[in-house]
């Protein structure tokens, strides 16, 4: 892997180490002159540990900067008329509610007693670092949160971005006019929820994964994102399922890496789910009711028309090339590409959350069903990308056969 | 791409969004800095590590507006013997209990009771 890359990567570390520490600290009571200094420590040990392998040098390309950086600032343009002020509904009654409680080492702990709409039981990786950063900063500011956004936000198209463009820079830059003409995708990076980083840390376990075969290594790192895929959202845990079911084979063989990467992030959420945050309501309010809800066709109906429209209205393009893409692969009697299948399985995961949600199902799809398409939505720009650029390879006929 | 190069457009990006969104919104109030405003004092009157009720006729989105500006020292719960009340200005109910604090502005009347004499 590159040095770009794995600068970005790396951001995604930090953002994980942070809130990990942060949280841990919290706990253990330790002032903000303690906590700093051991954060910034794992910060550079983390750093070093990363870049510690010789990496050739690259070559700057104007097109390249060029192209990356009009892009960039198209989506940081656009998100200035799309953002609002304190965020949308859940950043402020759910996500920057939790940051303002860690940000306080006297009453944090009131959060769980916030039962009502707050849900203190969502994992902690974005609240505890923006908490950080407050007390830093020595008090809770909006700045703060939105540039943490911002920042997550560009790095997803720019991962993909710096992936792609050694192999096919018309690809690289196709990829990157998807997040740019993606309203949906911006106006979520700023809402100042915490969907957008669980799709940075689920792309950032692809992304690794597909360096697992020529370096053994890769795998601590595709663990670590998976872990913090489970320490930024609840939903997360089910990514991490499905990926790891998928590679149940590698993961099995390279179990000790698969610890090595997984095991903080997964010790900090036992530590928090088993010692603070209540029960998760999907989780508790499941009863008789629900077997109910399975056998009721008029729900997977009705879940299944509000997603096309979400897809219809937000996602039209990723459509269209899915329904080609398997179409060329019904053509050619051929598989799709098993990271293609993994996130059709994902996709099926959520789908039967809301088969057994408790709540009012219109108003959960209202609320919901954009941002979970949205939570996966870079991950399928990554694979296609990847996958049309591995043909540009071959050759340009081989593209336009595809 | 060399990182360096990569790193700066990044931040720069970043850092010009934050500016734009600092200069877009530093001056704009919007309800949620109108409730903030008007909810100020109850800091004063309800000591920090303290619980109160939300009460009232205000819909479920300014009682959670209410909770965010309130954490992380007040924390609103249910029944408790101070409570927070919250009416629509063109809603002449008084809350129960001894009024501790009441305030208005252009869209609520805010009260802080007690049921305790204290």
């Amino acid at each position: 892997m590159q040095s770009d890359s794995k600068h970005i990567l790396y951001m995604g570390l930090g953002i994980g180490c942070i809130s990990i520490l942060y949280f841990l600290s919290l706990i253990a009571g330790l002032p903000i002159f303690v906590i700093a200094p051991v954060i910034i420590t794992a910060l550079v040990f983390l750093y070093r540990w990363l870049n510690k392998e010789y990496q050739p040098p690259v070559q700057n390309s104007i097109w390249r900067m060029a192209i990356l950086a009009i892009g960039l600032v198209l989506i940081a343009d656009k998100a200035d008329g799309l953002v609002e002020k304190h965020g949308q509904w859940d950043a402020w009654a759910i996500w920057n509610l939790h940051a303002r409680y860690l940000a306080d080492p006297a009453y944090w702990q009131n959060m769980f007693q916030n039962t009502e709409h707050a849900h203190p039981d969502y994992p902690l990786a974005l609240p505890a670092t923006i908490a950080f950063f407050s007390r830093l900063a020595g008090g809770f500011h909006l700045l703060i949160p939105y540039t943490l956004h911002v920042v997550v936000m560009l790095c997803v198209p720019v991962l993909i971005f710096t992936e792609t463009y050694r192999k096919g820079l018309l690809v690289a830059s196709l990829a990157l006019l998807l997040f740019v003409t993606n309203d949906m995708y911006i106006t979520q990076g700023v809402s100042q929820m915490a969907d957008t980083m669980l799709a940075f840390f689920f792309l950032a376990a692809f992304v690794c994964f597909d360096y697992a075969r020529e370096n053994r290594q890769m795998i601590i790192l595709s663990s670590a994102f998976l872990g913090l895929c489970m320490w930024t959202k609840n939903e997360g845990i089910m990514l991490v399922l499905v990926f790891v079911l998928f590679n149940a084979r590698i993961f099995m063989l390279e179990w000790k890496r698969l610890l090595y990467g997984i095991g903080l992030p997964f010790i900090a959420l036992l530590i928090f789910k088993m010692g603070y945050a209540p029960a998760n309501d999907l989780v508790t309010r499941q009863s008789a009711d629900t077997l109910d809800n399975i056998t009721d066709w008029e729900r997977y109906q009705q879940i299944y028309r509000s997603w096309i429209d979400t897809i219809n209205e937000h996602y039209k393009t990723l459509k269209y090339l899915v329904v080609l893409y398997l179409f060329y692969c019904l053509l050619r009697r051929k598989l799709p590409d098993k990271r293609f299948l993994m996130i059709l399985a994902c996709l099926a995961g959520y789908f039967m959350i809301y088969i057994f949600s408790h709540q009012d199902l219109e108003w959960h799809l209202f609320t919901s069903a954009h941002r979970l398409l949205h939570q996966l939505m870079p991950v399928i720009v990554y694979v296609f990308a990847n996958k049309f650029a591995n043909m540009g390879n071959k050759g340009a006929f081989q593209v336009v056969r595809m | 791409m060399k990182t360096p190069v990569l790193l700066t457009i990044l931040f720069f990006v970043a850092g010009v969004s934050t500016w734009s969104y600092h200069h877009k919104f530093s001056k704009v109030q919007d309800d949620m800095d109108k409730l903030a405003a008007a909810l100020h004092p109850v800091k004063d009157v309800v000591p920090a590590g303290g619980t109160v009720s939300f009460a009232g006729n205000a819909d479920i989105t300014i009682s959670s507006q209410s909770r965010y500006i309130l954490s992380p020292g007040i924390v609103l719960s249910e029944n408790k013997d101070t409570a927070l009340y919250i009416y629509p200005l063109q809603d002449s109910t008084m809350p129960a209990g001894n009024i501790l604090w009441q305030h208005g502005d252009d869209r609520y009347n805010y009260y802080i009771t007690t049921a305790n004499a204290e």
